[in-house]
């Protein structure tokens, strides 16, 4: 009774709504998931018949209900993020009516875009492959569909037909993909998301500590070349300059560093940044020149023109030995202080001043003082008052590379030497299957540039005298139990941490490597590709040509498959003991002793051993165990174990052995 | 049933039909398809103006593979192939059943169907490898002969994007009898006053005579035991049965040649029924004697005929 039956278009349709959920996951609000999971387990119930379908007046109810809720969803969504979230709503309404056939079309159709809009939210190679799964589902609802012919019918082999079509369509839209006219770098940009980095152009005291925790990558780095020591890894920024009593702020550098008093180990690498929407772009300190897509700046600080909206590659030189000129007059900011507050500190300065008249003794002395033994490094330091710094260094004597860097660089001004912040990274992991280097957020780190008279601005790290492990071995091996228990890999899904982070690095390598084809491959590269090739992009013809490749190629890979294809047309697989038995006739054919097409296999088997008395008992054994399985009353599974293991072991010769 | 199919049949394919034509085998989208299409048109719209790659290769890849697909509907399609005919006689006013045995060339149960310009469709999975049964039906409005016109086979294999179309010869054309009115016995003609030639009463069925054997008598109705004596083949007769054999005559009824044929069919049928011998006498025509089946069969022809009416269509 097809009233009563289940509905398996119905089901399969579902199926695909969850697996176009499940890629968006990360993005939409909890409530969403929750109402998406409801409804779809409702939808499920109705589909097994065992829940009645819901009037019209409640969907639209629903649908309403919804809308206003994401309207009200408290937290700031890009535009994308809310297209996503109602579309997600909508597709779990969707899955409460799905009576008729045009219904289940239709929520195949919306599905497809949840589908793209996941691809939207988090593009990737993980996304890629997770995006596999619903191209799979919807071809297979569409197989099961069959048209609007027999919506009911059960195909058989249609997730095999429905596999098999996606397989021959890897190459085809690969050679599209390649080739398909872009439209320059996206009309309409990706909407910038929430805080995505953690440096920005200011600095307090205790901004960085939520980076730390944040282990997404920042950059990856590729060296030509040996790669200098993770320690010696100072990723440079961007220089902050002007203090306030509380912020380290930037003041606007002009333009073309003077050139390098003395330089010495080049180090060349190419660096592919994840979108920051800063325009700031790390180099390894110092870097020698500007680039194709960043300006050096006149603290030799590299920054592209517009923010970095998807992720950008650059290559770029360095020198791990060098030395500044020395500027015409010390800048008037480089030891401006507020004239008020931290007066405790001011008069350390000017005690460290008369104590020490050569600038680098003071910047030694200020090294010593925080390697002293008095101070902690911790991600979770006590707050401060409103005279910051005299409260870090005289009181709570606890924080990280921010409190280092800020109270060291008041100090040498108070002290008479010239100093700056730099906001950067430091080390970053080595990822051996990938040959590079990830750095991640929570490689974040503040340090210090003193303006010495021998070596101009001069490297001053604070925090190392703190915790001097910090550069060789990273941040983990410097934090506090607490704060290592908040850090610490934990084992999930029964793995081993240990075996997790190999995980992690092969899947990052794989990603990595996937990437300039996945992520990267877009209007500059494909034109690179296509003025390879000879064809001009930028023109119609171009494009046209271009496009016209493209289908050639595809075209191509659909002639090469067609034999691949008309297997799918075949359908289920033929009975195992009837392949067994049709090569065991073909061994024997061989031989000269073909089979008739009329002739059962124990008349074939009493022929073949008149003809040929050798091959009798095991042609009688064969035959035999092929008609009980294919017309016997119970064919066993010993009995398919037995026929594979003798027809393999069948090599008749042509000739009877004597 | 689709415009595209719609206008095939009536011999003017849209033209986008025609240029489809691949093979001798018509693709065209099915409503789901163009609903693809546009689908795939908006996600590649996206990808674009998002500069997406992922996007872009999941709409590409689901493109490429309905366009594969493609192949294989033309496959399907190009195998498909049925022929048949009207298995019983119809009566006008009622319906005939045309009964197909359709086959197709995959190795797979395969969705497909027919239809025929007056919309009488069926469909089914076919089975691989061996004919599959199909029935159709067919009003029958008029006595004489039903042509239903060159049908369509069609497949939407695989996923029900594209349907494929191939034509379908025309099946003979089915015969409709005249539509069966009771009363066909003018007074004084009933060879058994005071009873009613339907009405078959208890103890009809004893041994009455052996009488010799006619073409149409059933092999029940034969004594195997006299005939083996070498007289010839005997049949039995019993009681309750027409003695000699009855005349069924156009002459002898009133009213206008339909009305008559109308009671005449009535007449041959519970005769065909009874397994009475019967002459049926048509002006210019005498069938007869006889009994059985074949010989109800040939008079219902010539009732559904006469005076040699070949087209069913007034």
């Amino acid at each position: 009774m097809p009233e009563r039956a289940p509905d398996r278009l119905a089901r399969a349709v579902l199926l695909l709504m969850a697996l176009a959920l499940a890629g968006l996951v990360p993005e939409l609000p909890g409530w969403v998931l929750a109402w998406c999971g409801a409804c779809l387990a409702a939808g499920l119930l109705q589909a097994k018949r065992l829940l009645p379908p819901l009037p019209r007046w409640v969907r639209l109810g629903l649908v309403l209900a919804g809308c206003a809720g994401v309207l009200a969803t408290p937290g700031e969504l890009s535009r994308i993020e809310f297209g996503a979230t109602v579309l997600a709503v909508l597709v779990g309404v969707k899955a409460l009516e799905l009576a008729t056939h045009r219904d289940k079309l239709s929520a195949l159709l919306l599905s497809l875009f949840l589908a793209v809009a996941g691809a939207l939210c988090s593009p990737g190679l993980g996304t890629a492959l997770a995006l596999l799964l619903p191209a799979l589902a919807a071809l297979a609802a569409l197989a099961a569909a069959g048209g609007a012919l027999r919506p009911e019918a059960r195909v058989p082999g249609r997730l095999r037909l429905a596999g098999g079509l996606l397989l021959a369509a890897l190459p085809l839209a690969g050679a599209l993909f390649l080739f398909f006219p872009r439209v320059s770098a996206g009309v309409v940009p990706l909407p910038a998301p929430g805080s995505l980095s953690g440096i920005s152009d200011q600095l307090s005291p205790g901004d960085l500590a939520p980076v730390a925790r944040n282990q997404a990558p920042a950059f990856r780095v590729e060296f030509h070349g040996p790669a200098p020591r993770p320690a010696a890894r100072y990723w440079r920024c961007l220089t902050l300059s002007l203090f306030d009593g509380r912020q380290w702020r930037r003041r606007t550098p002009s333009l073309f560093p003077p050139p390098l008093a003395q330089s010495a180990r080049p180090v060349a690498y190419t660096i592919a940044l994840e979108p920051h929407w800063h325009t700031w772009l790390p180099t390894l300190d110092l870097p020698l020149q500007s680039t194709d897509q960043g300006q050096l700046d006149a603290d030799r600080c590299l920054a592209t023109r517009g923010p970095v909206r998807s992720r950008l590659r650059y290559s770029a030189t360095s020198v791990l030995d060098f030395a500044t000129p020395q500027p015409p007059r010390v800048p008037d900011w480089s030891l401006d202080l507020p004239a008020t507050g931290n007066r405790r500190t001011l008069a350390l300065g000017r005690r460290l001043a008369e104590e020490h008249p050569a600038p680098g003794d003071r910047v030694r002395a200020v090294l010593d003082l925080f390697g002293s033994g008095d101070f902690a490094y911790t991600l979770s330091p006590p707050p401060l008052g409103r005279d910051q710094t005299d409260d870090f260094l005289f009181a709570t004597r606890s924080g990280y590379c921010g409190h280092y860097a800020s109270a060291a660089a008041f100090l040498l001004r108070a002290a008479g030497v010239p100093a700056r912040i730099v906001m950067g990274y430091l080390g970053g992991e080595d990822n051996p299957m990938g040959d590079y280097a990830l750095v991640r957020q929570s490689n974040a780190h503040v340090w210090v540039e003193a303006l010495l008279p021998d070596s101009g601005w001069t490297r001053v790290d604070p925090t190392l005298a703190v915790a001097p492990r910090l550069a060789e071995f990273g941040p983990e091996t410097v934090f506090s139990p607490e704060d290592l228990a908040e850090l610490r890999p934990q084992s999930r899904f029964g793995l081993s941490p240990e075996l997790l982070q190999e995980l992690g690095m092969a899947w990052d390598a794989l990603a990595f490597r996937a990437d300039p084809w996945l992520g990267d491959y877009d209007l500059t590269a494909q034109e690179a590709l296509l003025r390879g090739l000879g064809i001009a992009p930028r023109t119609w013809s171009g494009r046209a040509t271009a496009l016209a490749a493209g289908l050639a190629l595809a075209v191509l890979a659909g002639f090469a498959l067609r034999p691949a294809l008309s297997r799918l047309g075949r359908g289920p697989r033929p009975d195992p003991a009837a392949a067994l038995y049709a090569r065991f006739c073909t061994r024997l054919a061989r031989t000269g002793l073909p089979r008739p097409p009329h002739q059962g296999p124990l008349d074939y088997a009493r022929r073949v051993s008149r003809l040929r008395p050798d091959l009798g008992p095991e042609t009688a054994a064969i035959a035999g165990l092929y008609a009980d399985l294919r017309y016997g009353r119970a064919p066993s599974p010993r009995d398919l174990h037995e026929l594979r293991r003798r027809v393999r072991a069948f090599r008749p010769g042509r000739h009877e052995r004597t | 049933m689709a415009p595209v199919i719609r206008d095939f049949l009536e011999g003017r394919p849209s033209t986008l039909a025609r240029v489809l034509e691949l093979d001798g085998v018509r693709l065209f989208p099915t409503p789901a398809g163009w609903a693809f299409l546009a689908c795939q048109g908006a996600m590649l719209a996206i990808a674009l103006v998002y500069a997406n790659n992922l996007a872009l290769l999941f709409t590409l890849l689901l493109t490429c593979a309905a366009a594969l697909s493609l192949p294989l509907t033309l496959r399907a399609a190009r195998g498909l192939a049925a022929a048949g005919t009207f298995a019983e006689p119809a009566f006008a006013g009622g319906r005939a059943t045309l009964v197909l045995a359709a086959r197709h060339g995959l190795g797979r149960p395969l969705p497909a169907g027919v239809v025929f310009p007056g919309g009488e469709h069926a469909v089914a999975d076919l089975a691989p490898g061996r004919a599959t049964r199909l029935e159709l039906r067919f009003p029958a409005q008029q006595r004489g002969l039903l042509h239903t016109g060159p049908g369509v086979l069609l497949t939407e294999f695989p996923l029900g994007l594209v349907r494929g179309f191939v034509p379908m010869p025309e099946p003979a054309p089915g015969l409709v009898c005249p539509r069966p009115l009771p009363g066909g016995r003018p007074a004084g003609s009933d060879p058994h006053p005071g009873r009613q030639p339907e009405h078959v009463a208890a103890g009809d069925d004893d041994f009455r005579e052996l009488r010799d054997y006619r073409p149409g008598d059933r092999p029940a109705r034969i004594a195997w035991p006299a005939s083996s004596r070498g007289q010839g083949l005997l049949a039995k007769r019993f009681e309750g049965e027409a003695g000699p054999a009855e005349v069924l005559d156009f002459a002898a009824l009133a009213g206008d040649a339909e009305d008559r044929l109308s009671r005449l069919c009535a007449l041959v049928l519970a005769a065909r029924e009874r397994g009475a011998a019967f002459t049926l006498r048509l002006p210019g025509l005498d069938l007869g004697p006889g009994a059985g089946p074949e010989h109800a069969a040939s008079c219902l022809r010539s009732l559904a005929l006469f005076p040699d009416r070949e087209s069913g269509r007034a």
